[in-house]
């Protein structure tokens, strides 16, 4: 019993030390986890949703005559979707990296590249016609790009959420003869992070 | 049961949206066929069950860029099919030679018909509208296969294209000469016309690659505009409903570059001239007097030649290649009389 007893009271302070690594390596990650969320209108007025979780890899601040600039490299995958009411809904996920920076006037400004990314256009409704001439219906008919993007962005950092607004360029590989360009925006708030 | 359509359901309610009521029809719906998917847009009146169906011009243009004002008439009474060929408007897919070319687009003409009569109904009554390149598709539908075509159609409407693709270049020099002389003639931007006159005379049509007059031609078209030669465009239809809104620009005016080049290979060799007389159908010709993309002049070989007894010609004397849109309520009229008369 008495072996016990000193047994716990030496383990027990290395056991809490560990405890407090985990707590505070959670409190990091969620202090540079942010989750971006907004309006995404491709060609402006067809609508849709983008949701962009964003992890703050790396940041720096800088503080001169008063004045504090930050500077950020942010991680991002998002998935998101629009209605083109007249021949389609395109979704599209992409993952990549974006430079963040953040003026004295919390003004931020944004470019990003998500080299990995994929779109898939889900057509309405649809009828495949075969060498024979047999019609048959096709739901949930589909075409999917490899689709990488950049997007060019302002916004303002605010104490519980940023706003954004973004300009987001996709490029559908192999649409029809070549490549083709999708320009849409986005707008919205950046929640979460305590950075 | 199959669990994911329960997950898609927000997706199906949104790519279902869609007016389906035969009276005021505005549908949508897309053809795959061959590595294309293809979207049809219809609107207009269809208790009747007839159907005009539209072939776009380029090639590469859209199905929607013809509703400039004058489908108000036809869709009142008449349901109208607005198709985007393959590698045109807003049409997807994986494109290449073995996939992209005339041979395919006519049997793509066929497929619109089938999934048509399947949508609705097998007893539809369909006429075949063509402007432009796509009244040279148009042809080509119905003379293919001896013209098994036409037993599809209960008319067909020609509207400012060509039969023989080399001989347009050709005859353009002349009818753009002749039109610069007339408009010096008349003190018209003269300084411009002897420019044109010059540019014509250095043409290499027997190349059937000089395209440098068909271009200048649209822009002398514009001067004719502004001299009050040609009519002004109809812009009476609202914003929300044009090409221009429901189509994304970047991708049909990429689609309109690229097809349009893709088919400067095989388009020299596209001559019907031998197969018009197989065209029995009934025939209406619509033609501008100074069109500068297609000569009046071909319109009119080309309504001498095909073998329909029953055919009409109109010119349209204040128009040029956009008659649908330079004098709009006279081209619904021909259209629409055409209509009633063979429905």
């Amino acid at each position: 019993m008495k072996q016990l007893f000193f047994l716990v009271l030496l383990l027990g302070p290395i056991y809490l030390s560990g405890q407090k690594s985990i707590q505070k390596a959670s409190s990091t990650f969620n202090n540079n986890l942010e989750l971006r969320v907004g309006y995404f209108g491709n060609n402006i007025w067809n609508p849709g949703l983008i949701v962009t979780p964003e992890y703050t890899i790396e940041k720096w601040t800088k503080e001169k005559k008063g004045k504090t600039k930050i500077r950020q490299v942010v991680g991002n995958a998002n998935l998101g979707f629009f209605w083109n009411p007249q021949t389609h809904v395109g979704t599209f996920t992409s993952l990549g990296l974006a430079y963040r920076k953040t003026n004295n006037k919390k003004i931020q400004t944004t470019i990003g590249i998500n080299p990995l990314g994929y779109y898939r256009a889900f057509l309405h409704e649809t009828y495949e016609v075969s060498n024979e001439g047999i019609v048959t219906s096709k739901p949930l008919a589909s075409r999917g790009y490899f689709a990488p993007s950049i997007i060019i962005g302002i916004g303002k950092k605010k104490t519980k959420r940023n706003w954004f607004f973004n300009i987001h360029f996709m490029l559908l590989n192999k649409y029809n003869l070549g490549n083709q360009s999708l320009g849409s925006i986005e707008y919205g708030y950046r929640f979460g992070g305590k950075n | 049961m199959d669990y994911k359509y329960f997950f898609f359901l927000p997706l199906l309610l949104c790519l279902s949206c869609q007016k389906e009521d035969l009276n005021n029809l505005e549908d949508s719906f897309t053809v795959r066929r061959n590595g294309a998917d293809m979207p049809a847009y219809v609107y207009g009146n269809a208790t009747n069950k007839n159907f005009l169906v539209y072939l776009h011009g380029g090639p590469g243009g859209t199905g929607l860029g013809i509703r400039s004002g004058w489908q108000e008439t036809i869709e009142d009474q008449y349901g109208v099919v607005y198709w985007d060929q393959r590698g045109s408007g807003m049409s997807q897919g994986h494109l290449s030679e073995d996939n992209l070319n005339v041979t395919e687009i006519i049997k793509d003409v066929t497929a619109l018909v089938q999934v048509l009569k399947h949508k609705y109904g097998e007893d539809i009554n369909l006429f075949l509208m063509g402007h432009s390149w796509g009244g040279t598709l148009g042809s080509a539908v119905l003379t293919a296969d001896n013209g098994a075509a036409q037993d599809l159609f209960k008319g067909w409407i020609h509207a400012s294209a060509g039969y023989d693709w080399c001989q347009i270049w050709i005859e353009e020099i002349d009818n753009f000469k002749s039109i610069a002389e007339a408009q010096i003639g008349q003190g018209n931007e003269v300084a411009y016309w002897e420019s044109g006159i010059e540019l014509a005379n250095d043409i290499d049509a027997a190349s059937c690659q000089d395209f440098r007059l068909n271009t200048e031609g649209y822009k002398a078209e514009g001067i004719l505009q502004n001299s009050g030669v040609i009519n002004p465009h109809d812009t009476s239809s609202p914003f929300f409903q044009s090409e221009i809104f429901k189509n994304n620009q970047s991708i049909t005016n990429r689609n309109l570059v690229k097809t349009n080049a893709f088919f400067d290979k095989e388009l020299p060799t596209l001559d019907l001239t031998d197969d018009l007389p197989m065209i029995t159908l009934p025939t209406l010709v619509l033609h501008g007097k100074y069109d500068l993309a297609v000569p009046h002049t071909i319109g009119v070989s080309y309504y001498e030649n095909i073998g329909s007894t029953e055919k009409e010609m109109v010119s349209f004397e204040k128009s040029g290649h956009q008659l649908h849109s330079t004098e709009s309520a006279a081209f619904a009229a021909a259209v629409l009389a055409f209509m009633e008369r063979y429905k």
